[in-house]
């Protein structure tokens, strides 16, 4: 492979080019691309973006070059945006380019990402039609399983009840699912093998799993406000402590939860709580497990070399606790950052 | 899935300052030593762990990751 570095301003413009040419409504337009400006700033600091990054190294890894994936990845990106949308929605997570649009127009933004221009893309694919045939049932069978996860979730917002396995399902579901189906697409559109097919999709579950996980311990232990929090989203530390508690201890915390709702400044006693009782780290041996299950999956893939080692290379950057042998930049930036505190 | 295994192993590694120093020394011996009745996979990722992280660390690496 001549090189293996992607241009994600490539995928942002390609994709800003795409809703220019084919949404015709010009409010609808000017939503669309003021979503995806925001999304590419927010991103602007990232080195990993999932759903640009997984699918191309995928790609990579069967087909050895990246240049012909950059049309799967105006796909995954449109993708992405749309669920983003749909989970602000369901989360009451209000967006500074939502100002002005009532929620119907946004709920309708949402559904053009997710069921028009997504398709309408993989239909200007350069492949046969029985394989776009695919992409559309993959496409198709994903949302069902998603739809699945996102109910799980709506009914533990709040809930006293939850548990861990149930937790766990719900971000298999979701985010597992979610980077699942952009590595089938990019999979099938490479032309793999069903099993490679299979192994890239479990690689890229196991791996959504484990940045879901991670995100959520972000939020809830580092972020200066905690979404979750606020929103009493049941997360995975959060239920590793409550299933942990006494009876009466247990009623408490839910009081808390429910007082850090209202709250911001019950946020920090939660957190003390939390990782006092060492659920940073449990959630952090859970991640582990699920970068190792990624790992397994990707061994069985045989990936070509080059984007193997890119996503491996990715692997290591979800990882929390793994030993960082080769990533040397990580090493001095972490070094660098501990010596701060 | 049940994280009884992994979890009581946590556990002592959290609360038991010689077993983490054990666990620094030699990883795969003081797991094996454990009879945590771990799965393969469980103990495959308990061998790539860096145990001599700190929590500091621990924090700046889900800062980098997904901060």
């Amino acid at each position: 492979m001549s090189s293996v570095e992607i241009d994600v301003s490539v995928v942002f413009s390609s994709a800003a080019n795409f809703i220019q040419s084919n949404v015709s409504n010009v409010r609808q337009r000017s939503f669309l691309l003021d979503a995806l400006d925001s999304l590419q700033n927010e991103m602007s600091q990232e080195a990993y973006l999932p759903f640009i990054h997984i699918p191309m190294f995928i790609y990579g890894a069967i087909r050895d070059e990246l240049s012909s994936a950059y049309p799967l990845a105006v796909t995954t990106t449109l993708l992405f945006l749309g669920i983003d949308i749909i989970d602000d929605l369901a989360d009451g997570d209000d967006r500074k380019f939502w100002d002005g649009y009532s929620r119907d127009e946004i709920n309708l933004a949402a559904m053009l990402l997710l069921c028009s221009l997504p398709q309408l893309s993989i239909s200007r694919f350069n492949i046969s039609p029985k394989s776009k045939n695919g992409l559309h049932q993959t496409l198709a069978e994903s949302f069902l399983l998603m739809g699945s996860g996102q109910q799980f979730d709506l009914g533990f917002t709040k809930s006293s009840h939850v548990t861990v396995d149930e937790v766990e399902k719900s971000v298999i579901a979701k985010t597992g699912e979610e980077l699942a189906l952009f590595a089938s697409l990019a999979a099938n559109y490479a032309g793999a093998t069903k099993k490679q097919v299979k192994h890239y999709t479990e690689f890229a579950r196991h791996l959504g799993t484990a940045i879901q996980f991670s995100t959520d311990c972000y939020d809830l232990f580092e972020a200066s406000y905690s979404r979750d929090l606020t929103h009493g989203t049941r997360t995975l530390p959060i239920v590793f402590h409550l299933e942990r508690k006494k009876s009466g201890e247990r009623e408490v915390f839910i009081r808390e939860l429910a007082e850090a709702e209202r709250d911001v400044n019950c946020h920090e006693n939660l957190r003390m709580q939390l990782r006092a009782s060492g659920d940073l780290h449990r959630v952090a041996f859970v991640i582990e497990l699920y970068c190792r299950r990624a790992l397994n999956a990707l061994d069985k893939a045989h990936p070509k070399e080059l984007a193997k080692i890119k996503l491996l290379n990715f692997v290591d950057f979800v990882s929390l606790l793994r030993k960082r042998a080769t990533n040397n930049y990580q090493k001095a930036e972490e070094t660098e950052a501990v010596q701060r505190l | 899935m049940s994280y009884e295994n992994v979890g009581r192993l946590v556990d002592k590694w959290l609360n038991d300052e010689k077993f983490r120093q054990q666990l620094r020394r030699d990883p795969k011996e003081t797991v094996r030593g454990c009879n945590a009745n771990l799965s393969k996979e469980e103990q495959e990722m308990l061998n790539s762990i860096d145990w001599s992280l700190s929590d500091e660390i621990l924090k700046t690496r889900i800062n980098l990751a997904f901060g």
